[in-house]
């Protein structure tokens, strides 16, 4: 674990070196504190990996987003490093001059590394600890060079250590699954828009039709209908008969 | 003018297949979609298609030149508002897919019985309406 530039939070697991697989890829997290200003914003390019090719782009709520690079491969194309770069919205710079600013910018990472799968907190002296996300730290004190805050970094064990990492994958299953509730609302209005519309078809066909009909109902009125068509000679869509050919595609 | 496969296509297959005919097969095309509903993609494209030939079917049966009988067209447009409300239902419902099969079923049969000893050529492989195996 590394911090830079007063800026950057670097966190990276065991596998980052060069032994991660496809089933266990190594990991490298970036935390960019994003104020806004040019520093954040060629930070936030620095840390782009070099050759690194992007996979994904996950918003984390509050402004905040994570972009994935795969950087290395085996030989089956499947990414074996993946370097993860957050850009961590802060708020404008000005707000960081001042403590109540910086310690509002610290919460404002710590739930950027939840959202991200960590289990991270931070106590009333401004001891950041972090847990979770197979990430083994050689936790060392560090500073936010430039600030007046120090965050002392600590390494949680047994089941301390436990807790904060399901704490974390709860926190990043609650992000997913925020995803998937817009997804599934996208898909309820469309549901009804398409109702509303076999509504609308029905309403112009005219007061002839019993537009809410029951299954059962439904069931008999096919029944009588079979019998009344086949004392007919004509097809159903006899105005554009060809038009049924397009379902088949 | 621009060569258009689909269109000739289309021409083609309305010169060989009567429309009752192609009535029946997609129909037989939409059953056998439906009585394979195992995975959720699958059943998604099958009530999609359900919904499609209903509203195909529903659009000419509007038309003013269209020659159904009155009472029959009354009848066929209930069922296809219906089949195409439950079909969106099923959607997101675990609604079941039998009663659409039914009410598909009977139309064939009504088809079918206009021209008992008929037999139509398949005019895709994926329609085989004719099929022991398949629920039509």
């Amino acid at each position: 674990m590394t911090l830079t530039g007063g800026l950057n939070l670097t966190v990276q697991n065991a596998n980052f070196g060069g032994t991660g697989t496809s089933q266990n890829p190594g990991q490298q997290y970036i935390f960019v504190l994003n104020d806004g200003s040019a520093g954040a914003t060629s930070a936030l390019t620095a840390a782009k990996p070099a050759g690194g090719v992007a996979a994904a782009t996950q918003d984390l709520g509050n402004g905040s987003t994570s972009t994935s690079y795969a950087t290395a491969f085996d030989s089956s194309g499947n990414a074996t490093q993946q370097v993860n770069v957050i850009s961590v919205n802060v708020g404008p710079a000005s707000g960081l001059t001042t403590q109540a600013g910086q310690t509002t910018a610290i919460n404002d990472l710590v739930t950027a590394m939840n959202a991200t799968g960590f289990g991270a907190s931070v106590d009333n002296n401004n001891n950041l600890s972090i847990a979770g996300n197979n990430v083994s730290l050689t936790g060392a004190a560090t500073t936010i060079t430039n600030t007046a805050v120090t965050i002392a970094a600590s390494q949680l064990t047994g089941a301390a250590a436990t807790i904060a990492a399901v704490s974390g994958a709860v926190n990043k299953l609650g992000n997913i699954s925020a995803q998937l509730g817009d997804a599934s609302n996208q898909i309820s209005g469309l549901q009804s828009f398409t109702s509303s519309l076999s509504n609308a078809l029905t309403a112009g066909v005219g007061a002839l039709t019993d537009a809410d009909l029951a299954t059962e109902s439904a069931k008999l009125t096919s029944l009588q209908t079979k019998q009344q068509l086949a004392i007919q000679s004509l097809s159903i869509a006899n105005q554009q008969p060809q038009s049924l050919l397009s379902l088949f595609k | 003018m621009a060569y258009d496969p689909v269109a000739k296509y289309q021409r083609a297959s309305e010169a060989s297949a009567p429309p009752r005919d192609t009535e029946i097969m997609a129909f037989g095309f939409v059953n056998r979609l439906l009585g394979d509903d195992q995975d959720a993609r699958k059943r998604m494209k099958a009530l999609g298609k359900n919904h499609e030939l209903w509203s195909l079917l529903l659009k000419d049966l509007s038309r003013s030149g269209n020659a159904v009988p009155e009472g029959l067209k009354q009848q066929l447009v209930s069922l296809g508002a219906w089949s195409m409300h439950y079909s969106v239902k099923a959607m997101c419902t675990g609604l079941p897919v039998g009663p659409l099969i039914e009410v598909n079923r009977n139309i064939v049969d009504g088809l079918r019985a206009q021209a008992p000893n008929h037999v139509p050529a398949p005019a895709c492989p994926a329609a085989a309406p004719f099929s022991a195996s398949i629920a039509v």
